[in-house]
């Protein structure tokens, strides 16, 4: 079978807005070109370059998106390779589609990419391998809009691998400290499990289909059943993709560990847009999802979003806790997208990347104005280690940094999900859509599903205020604990423009007028008019109940937050006795079960099938060796001694014979005179007697 | 004269000549020793012409011998003579690049 790669060919024109996507995709991949060649040549190591270029792209997808919702979705399809089949060709194509949700996700990337670029101008400043921080950055812009824009599957997967391999790079920036290069290693392995699920999955696809071009695969499926087995294995196949990336359970205890890369970093990676591919794979793919499969993925999104949520209430780390709760809130899309939500699951992937983004810098500030405290206390000759993540030495920053702490707050509140914020809208909008899935079910158990989510905002609430309080609240632990820090503590203040900027734009998109004009209705926001996902009505009660439901509940988590941590701010110790306790802050131990149920049986195989290797299959091998050898030397013997022997003794024979005759070739003249007369004689003779 | 005496005289050179062809080392004395057998021959067929009276076809025939051996006698020495250039010497024992 001959292989040919033809020259694109297009099926179809590609239009003004195609070639804008094109251009916007590569825009970042021209960054970490520039960058990563020639970046050490540039002013600053290159990073206002890659600010610049990263601006343009955000302006490009702004323009792409005033577009496509006040126009037509634009698609375009090209031939990339053929194969030749004894039939005829397979043809492998690609596919670049804008519709309302891609360029959403393309100004959500680009967006969240330049505000991160911009933060991490003064937080990364002098940094180790600050040449190599950018470029990576622009790698990993690059890649998540090949995911974003690509309609086909198997391009999209690309992408995704390249998603990986960059939040690979950027976990482990910081590669000198152990911990680093091993949460890099975990994550890449993680994810690893999930792409497996998903290629499979791909495969399955191919196989059934001869295609994994979404919008050809979309037209055969109405004339396939959705609840063929294997076209199920598929969808399931696919979601394990999404369980890698979105930190799904099985698949989530490499989060928490990717907080040891670069806290700009966390905020673009980990909370805003990679974890979201998963969910964004789901939406793109909903269209072969079957119901078991659907309850499955609900089930699993329900199920994380408690885990995540319990899981936060114990931690200590500042981005730790916003790590789980990342989990959480992805748990909350997952379980959208199972009910059949996608557009609410959509809508809180929106909201939840601006006020987690802003979260996740706001520590970024915080964070960085410990380690400023803690330098200038080294300074000062106060040699006191506390690790400047920890938020049992945090406390009191709020009249330090007001800045931060608005914007802290307002993603925080938007987080819990209190009314005039955003995250109120898009949480809302999956309760009650979730809700009215279950309603509509046979099978009672089916509440569990929403009732998980509204005990997952409850739980929200109180960690997000117990956090807000340890940090922000009351007088600094750190100076309660060692006096001499306060002098330092005294200087404690809001980060320069470069930080704060981000902070407060992000923290402006976090408010409800952003998205809807009236605070308590998340079906009139502009995004879930424009992406409505077909399916029953909401009854009216749940419109009501739901609302005041999630209001009652983040109200008494931030009551109960305060009664327990706000009279507690001097304690350093928490109580620490507990199952529940134990549990959570171990996250269910899954890294425990990890290592004694996986680790430990992989590599106890390992060991035993390196022992079978070694001792079976190499015997085997160098027993049959070794008759080879032994054969061998028989046959040499007997080449040397009989076959060569005999052949010896024949020539050894001749050359007597040889000699015997030799000697009578005298060469003189007179003897060969002599032979003749002598010879002459004896034929006379003869001759005579006879 | 009877024809035993030629006979005898005749073999008696011609033994002498073959020994001097077989012994001597001079190749100039071989080719004496050619010389001389020929003529032994050569009385032979004197001997022999007395039972010829008429033709004397013995005796005619020494002539063609005699022509003959002059003849061979210039190429003989010839050989000699090149043999002489090329080996240094005129000893026939010397000549053996043909030996086995």
């Amino acid at each position: 079978m001959g292989i040919f790669l033809s020259k694109l060919a297009t099926t179809n024109t590609m239009d003004f807005q195609i070639q804008l996507a094109l251009v916007l995709l590569l825009l970042p991949l021209l960054s970490f070109a520039i960058l990563f060649f020639l970046g050490k040549y540039l002013p600053r190591k290159g990073d206002i370059t890659a600010t610049l270029l990263i601006g343009i792209a955000t302006l490009l997808s702004i323009y792409l998106f005033v577009d496509v919702y006040t126009g037509y979705d634009h698609y375009f399809q090209a031939e990339w390779f053929k194969l030749i089949k004894p039939e005829g060709y397979t043809t492998f194509t690609f596919s670049i589609l804008l519709n309302k949700v891609s360029v959403m996700m393309l100004v959500v990337v680009t967006f969240i990419a330049l505000m991160v670029h911009l933060y991490s101008l003064e937080y990364m400043e002098g940094k180790r391998n600050y040449q190599r921080y950018f470029p990576y950055l622009a790698l990993f812009t690059f890649s998540m809009l090949g995911i974003v824009l690509s309609d086909n599957l198997l391009i999209m997967f690309v992408f995704w691998e390249l998603v990986g391999f960059s939040s690979y790079l950027l976990i482990g920036f910081w590669f000198e400290k152990d911990s680093a290069s091993q949460a890099a290693k975990k994550a890449f392995l993680f994810n690893r499990v999930g792409d497996f699920g998903f290629i499979c999955g791909l495969l399955i696809l191919w196989s059934k289909f001869d295609t994994l071009e979404l919008s050809i695969l979309k037209e055969q499926l109405t004339s396939v059943a959705l609840t063929d087995p294997m076209l199920m294995l598929a969808g399931i196949g696919l979601f394990c993709g999404t369980l890698g990336k979105s930190a799904q359970f099985p698949l989530m205890a490499w989060l928490p560990d990717a907080m040891e890369g670069p806290t700009p970093v966390s905020a673009l990676i980990h909370a805003a847009t990679m974890v979201a591919a998963g969910v964004y794979l789901l939406f793109k793919i909903f269209f072969l999802l079957a119901l078991p499969v659907l309850d499955f993925i609900a089930i699993i999104g329900a199920l994380t979003a408690l885990m995540g949520a319990i899981a936060a209430i114990t931690q200590n780390d500042i981005k730790k806790v916003l790590a789980f709760s990342t989990i959480s809130q992805l748990g909350y899309m997952v379980m959208a997208m199972g009910v059949g939500a996608y557009d609410a699951a959509l809508f809180h992937l929106l909201t939840h990347a601006f006020f987690k983004a802003c979260l996740f810098l706001s520590a970024g500030a915080v964070i960085h104005e410990m380690h400023h405290i803690q330098k200038e206390m080294f300074s000062q000759g106060h040699y006191f280690e506390f690790s400047t993540l920890d938020m049992r030495f945090m406390g009191g920053l709020r009249k330090k940094m007001p800045v931060t702490f608005m914007a802290y707050l307002i993603a925080t509140l938007s987080l819990i999900g209190v009314p005039l914020f955003s995250g109120f809208l898009s949480k809302d909008a999956i309760l009650i859509k979730t809700m009215d899935w279950a309603s509509y079910q046979t099978n009672p158990f089916k509440y569990l599903i929403p009732a998980a989510g509204l005990i997952t905002v409850f739980i929200t609430a109180f960690y997000m205020g117990r956090q807000l309080i340890m940090v922000f609240f009351g007088a600094s632990r750190l100076v309660q604990k060692y006096p001499a820090a306060g002098k330092a503590f005294d200087h404690a203040s809001d980060p320069g423009i470069f930080m704060k900027l981000p902070l407060l734009i992000l923290a402006t998109l976090s408010l409800f007028p952003i998205f809807s004009f009236n605070p308590f209705d998340a079906a009139g926001s502009w995004f879930m008019l424009n992406v409505s996902a077909p399916g029953n009505h909401a009854e009216l009660l749940f419109h009501y109940l739901v609302p005041f439901a999630t209001i009652l509940l983040g109200a008494l988590g931030l009551f109960l937050a305060w009664k327990k941590y706000a009279q507690a701010t001097s304690s350093l110790a928490e109580k620490k006795e507990g199952f529940w306790y134990a549990l959570s802050a171990n996250n269910f131990y899954q890294d425990y079960a990890t290592k004694h149920y996986i680790e430990k049986p992989v590599l106890w195989m390992a060991n035993k099938m390196h022992i079978t290797d070694q001792k079976v299959i190499d015997g085997v091998l160098h027993s049959f060796v070794i008759t080879q050898v032994i054969i061998a030397h028989i046959a040499a013997f007997v080449d040397k001694y009989v076959i060569d022997g005999s052949i010896h003794l024949l020539t050894y024979l001749s050359g007597k014979v040889a000699d015997l005759f030799r000697k009578w070739q005298t060469g003189g003249i007179q003897s060969y005179v002599f032979y003749m007369i002598a010879a002459i004689l004896a034929i006379l003779i003869l001759i005579i007697k006879n | 004269m009877v024809l035993h005496t030629y006979l005898l005289l005749a073999a008696a050179i011609f033994c002498l000549g073959l020994c001097v062809v077989l012994i001597k080392k001079n190749t100039v004395m071989v080719l004496m020793g050619i010389e001389l057998m020929l003529n032994a021959v050569n009385l032979n067929f004197i001997g022999f012409s007395q039972f010829d009276q008429n033709l004397m076809q013995g005796q005619f025939f020494i002539l063609f011998i005699l022509v003959i051996a002059a003849a061979e006698a210039a190429v003989g020495l010839a050989i000699v003579l090149n043999l002489y250039n090329h080996f240094k010497t005129a000893d026939i024992s010397e000549a053996k690049t043909l030996q086995g």
